[in-house]
């Protein structure tokens, strides 16, 4: 019986306050937080790693996969090039495009939701086809594919990511619209003459941004998650370091067969580390936003039960 | 083989995501909730190359290609013989693919099941004095299994294609290699034939995801 009673019991929803709500909700968590921070760091240590790289990642600074040491503290990769100075620079090429393919992806996702959800009709129908279409494509060989066709170099990736994942995006903020259009302040807009346009830009848009905001979060770790596919398929801009080229350096420089655990781990261990923190932050954020997670009948019920000599009573 | 482990992955998916969701909160749950979490957020290419070089070199297991060069060279081998060496070359790929797959499976499970504990008809399951496991295994599992069922078919469909980079990293001769080797040569009807290849695989295990659900939901009969 206690075993049902720990089960079942969810802590009441704090009451939403119109403005710093989400805020509070989001770091309210501890999650929320940690994986902000994480991701602040890796920012920081994209934009600034010109500075902190201790040594050029071009040049051979000592003996082929050297182990660390107090002068390399992530030894050297097969070229002779200081490891920890390649992870700090792959983080620049790793995190822009994990940021833009996500702006990329809000940008399409968002405006087909808005515009699918507020339309409504055959609008909604042709778009949500269209995104259904978009949704089934198996991912990684168009990545694939459209890396191969249309050459390597960072903008392709970034818009070939974008273009594929923004499918979810579109279906949540869609779904979001459609209740959002049907609130007494759009309605009474659209009576005092509202435009089409006043009404998505001035009503529905402030409304569901900070959902998209969110979602595209979440979309950050899937699009560092697919530039270490596209990287490591040797798709990736042959003239840049990124996490992914780095892991794919490992396997054909023979890292494994060297025993250099340092050239192996370090980038690989970066990328989960950003995705985590992304998966986190953005899903504190949806939890906090996402009225479905909150709303009674469409989320996991809020029993709160004591157990009664055997019995169970429902409050 | 691949088949095997999918299968694995998802029975040690599905029971530890419905451990989880049964012992919220507990220590039980957080550890497999942060487990499935960084297995999901890894590359697969990393993962392969970590069972590489912390599973395949300390125990001695064949990390690349299908079948060892030297076998046959001196003598004619044994059909057991061919067998346990294509099972040796096939267990570390196949371990690699089971390890991310079991990430996602157990937290689509675990959430699912936690909508699912929370319903009306759990609630009167355990109002008639049943036992915990028959709660779970035939009122909330049976409910929590239809996301499920879509899920697997989906990521069984394009496993052929998740395959893609293990197969690089343990140069593993299947349509994976095929599809690199192809672009990198440009092969445009290889491409075309596995891209049919796939679409196929997809809705074939849509397909059989229906009849699934037709099994598992009575409500649909349309």
């Amino acid at each position: 019986v206690s075993e049902l009673v720990q089960l079942v019991e969810v802590p009441p929803a704090e009451p939403v306050k119109r403005r710093g709500g989400m805020l509070d909700v989001m770091f309210g968590q501890k999650v929320a937080i940690v994986g902000a921070a994480v991701l602040v760091f890796f920012i920081v240590l994209a934009i600034a790693a010109p500075l902190l790289e201790p040594y050029s990642t071009t040049r051979q600074v000592g003996p082929v996969y050297a182990g660390p040491n107090a002068k390399h503290l992530l030894g050297l990769d097969d070229g002779g090039i200081d490891m920890l100075s390649e992870v700090i620079d792959g983080a620049r090429v790793s995190m822009i495009v994990g940021f833009a393919a996500a702006a990329v992806a809000m940008l399409i996702g968002g405006g087909i939701g808005l515009l699918s959800g507020y339309f409504g009709g055959k609008t909604d129908v042709v778009l949500m086809r269209i995104t259904d279409y978009f949704l089934v494509i198996p991912d990684v060989p168009l990545m694939i594919v459209a890396a191969a066709v249309f050459g390597r170099s960072l903008l392709n990736i970034i818009l070939i990511i974008g273009v594929i994942y923004w499918t979810s995006t579109a279906r949540l903020i869609r779904a979001q619209v459609k209740s959002v259009r049907e609130r007494v302040y759009v309605k009474r807009a659209r009576a005092l003459g509202g435009g089409h346009r006043r009404l998505l830009w001035n009503h529905i848009t402030p409304q569901v941004a900070p959902l998209l905001v969110a979602n595209t979060v979440l979309t950050i770790a899937t699009a560092v998650f697919a530039e270490t596919y596209i990287s490591f398929l040797g798709l990736g801009d042959p003239s840049t370091i990124s996490w992914g080229r780095l892991i794919q350096n490992s396997l054909t420089g023979g890292a494994v067969f060297h025993k250099a655990w340092w050239a192996i781990i370090p980038p690989g261990l970066c990328v989960t580390i950003v995705i985590l923190a992304a998966t986190m932050l953005g899903q504190a954020m949806e939890d906090a936003l996402n009225p479905r997670l909150r709303v009674g009948h469409l989320a996991v019920r809020r029993f709160r039960m004591r157990p009664l000599g055997g019995r169970l009573e429902s409050e | 083989m691949v088949v095997a482990w999918t299968l694995i992955s998802i029975v040690i998916g599905i029971i530890s995501g419905v451990i989880a969701a049964w012992r919220r909160g507990t220590a039980a749950d957080s550890l497999n909730l942060w487990t499935a979490l960084a297995f999901y957020a890894m590359p697969t290419q990393w993962i392969g190359l970590l069972v590489v070089f912390y599973i395949a070199i300390p125990l001695g297991l064949p990390a690349s290609g299908i079948s060892s060069n030297t076998l046959g060279i001196l003598s004619t081998p044994s059909e057991w013989q061919i067998i346990w060496d294509r099972t040796t070359h096939l267990f570390l790929p196949a371990l690699t693919l089971g390890i991310g797959l079991y990430g996602e499976y157990s937290l689509v499970v675990r959430s699912s099941m936690l909508e699912t504990l929370g319903e009306d008809y759990v609630l009167t399951a355990r109002a008639k004095g049943l036992r915990n496991w028959a709660i779970v295994w035939r009122h909330a599992l049976r409910n929590a299994m239809l996301p499920l069922v879509t899920l697997i078919a989906l990521s069984l469909g394009t496993i052929v294609a998740g395959a893609i980079v293990v197969e690089d990293v343990f140069s593993y001769p299947g349509i994976g290699l095929a599809t690199i080797d192809a672009i990198a040569h440009r092969d445009y009807p290889v491409l075309q034939g596995i891209f049919l290849l796939l679409t196929l695989s997809v809705i074939v295990c849509n397909y059989i995801a229906d009849l699934i659900y037709f099994k598992l939901d009575p409500r649909v009969t349309t």
